[in-house]
């Protein structure tokens, strides 16, 4: 029954994948990619949030771009600079493309609202690269976008001098430009040219798909 | 004869010099990971070399620049990444010890000025025995390859996993 059961998995495993790849019908993805990219994208829910210069950064700022979606907070001096100077060199590598460059956006979203207020974020994010956006606000909001996408955060016990520590998710999420939470680059793909290539292919194929879907 | 007895003084000073310098405790390639001036905490990089007999432990770094320092650790479990306060550091005899981003590294907090691509933090590392050493620490830059530094062998994809750590 077990067998049957890894039987009827794999088979049905191994036709979804000759389906995609007769669906993309070109170049195969990187067989990685089918750990990056989610099997059917994932509307979020409503949330309002502030970006870096004071304007509201709700769902819409997610339509018609790509956006790269990385959380943490800026007293975090190791994981938080690494993963931004990664996303930082993934954009000045798709600098070469321009058209592709037109139609992403860096977002840093801070789960560490009581300390990170959007002048901070400015100098946080701008520093890394001069496009990227840095989003804060209410424990709620950042909640309802952080438990859509299966983000995690929590905070440490405070020490005596009040500081204390973040632990957090440190993947880079993408959002699609339709709004839906689409792929997820967990650690272990945090390498620039790795990003841009399976996201040039990520691209490629969504745009393939909205044209088959008959969408503009 | 003099230049003689002269040359073995000072090959003698070589020698002890040598052994001075493979019988101790050494910090290679320290460095600053380059923030934005705004930053309240910054992380500082090294190898800790020891080449004494003894086991040594890093027990306290000061700097004039930052009101602390600390020695961290990131880890990572499933996609989350956190940062463990580390008491001490031992570094066992004949053993070298990697600060690296990603994983241990000493953070420095409150910065006292800005802290800008290109100064230099100066450290003070004081061991179990009472050895310190100072160390200039260049500001700069994550080399391109220090990204990937904290990547750990590939794992089944979960969406649902960082759920978990917070039941």
């Amino acid at each position: 029954m077990v067998l049957l059961a890894i039987l009827i998995g794999g088979l049905a495993f191994l036709g979804l994948r000759a389906g995609l790849k007769s669906f993309l019908n070109q170049k195969e993805i990187p067989k990685d990619l089918l750990g990056v990219v989610l099997p059917s994208p994932r509307d979020l829910p409503d949330f309002l949030l502030t970006d870096h210069l004071g304007k509201t950064f709700d769902k819409a700022r997610f339509r018609g771009k790509w956006s790269f979606l990385f959380f943490g907070y800026t007293h975090c001096p190791d994981i938080c600079p690494v993963t931004m100077g990664l996303m930082a060199d993934v954009f000045k590598k798709l600098e070469k493309h321009p058209q592709v460059l037109k139609s992403i956006q860096g977002v840093f979203v801070s789960v560490d609202a009581k300390r990170d207020q959007p002048e901070s974020l400015k100098n946080f994010v701008v520093y890394f690269y001069k496009d990227f956006i840095g989003v804060t606000g209410d424990d709620d909001n950042i909640k309802s976008l952080t438990d859509s996408l299966g983000v995690a955060y929590r905070l440490s016990a405070p020490e005596t001098d009040g500081s204390y520590l973040i632990s957090h998710s440190s993947g880079i999420y993408l959002v699609d430009p339709d709004g839906r939470f689409h792929a997820l680059f967990q650690p272990q793909f945090h390498n620039a040219d790795k990003i841009v290539s399976y996201f040039l292919e990520m691209m490629k194929s969504y745009g393939e798909q909205t044209q088959k879907d008959g969408r503009t | 004869m003099k230049k003689f007895s002269q040359l073995v003084g000072l090959l003698v000073g070589l020698v002890a010099l040598a052994a001075y310098a493979d019988e101790s405790v050494r910090i290679i390639n320290p460095w600053v990971m380059a923030a934005p001036p705004t930053v309240q905490t910054l992380a500082a990089y090294m190898d800790i070399q020891n080449d004494a007999k003894v086991d040594m432990t890093l027990v306290q770094i000061q700097s004039p620049k930052f009101a602390k320092v600390e020695i961290h650790e990131s880890t990572h479990t499933h996609d989350m990444a956190a940062m463990v306060p580390h008491k001490d550091l031992p570094i066992p005899s004949g053993k070298k010890v990697s600060l690296k981003p990603g994983g241990l590294h000493l953070m420095l907090i409150n910065p006292q000025l800005a802290i800008r691509e290109g100064d230099s933090v100066p450290l003070s590392l004081t061991f179990n025995d009472g050895i310190r050493l100072d160390v200039q620490a260049m500001v700069k830059k994550a080399d391109g390859d220090a990204a990937e530094s904290h990547q750990h062998s590939p794992e089944p994809m979960d969406h649902h996993g960082s759920h978990h750590d917070m039941h």
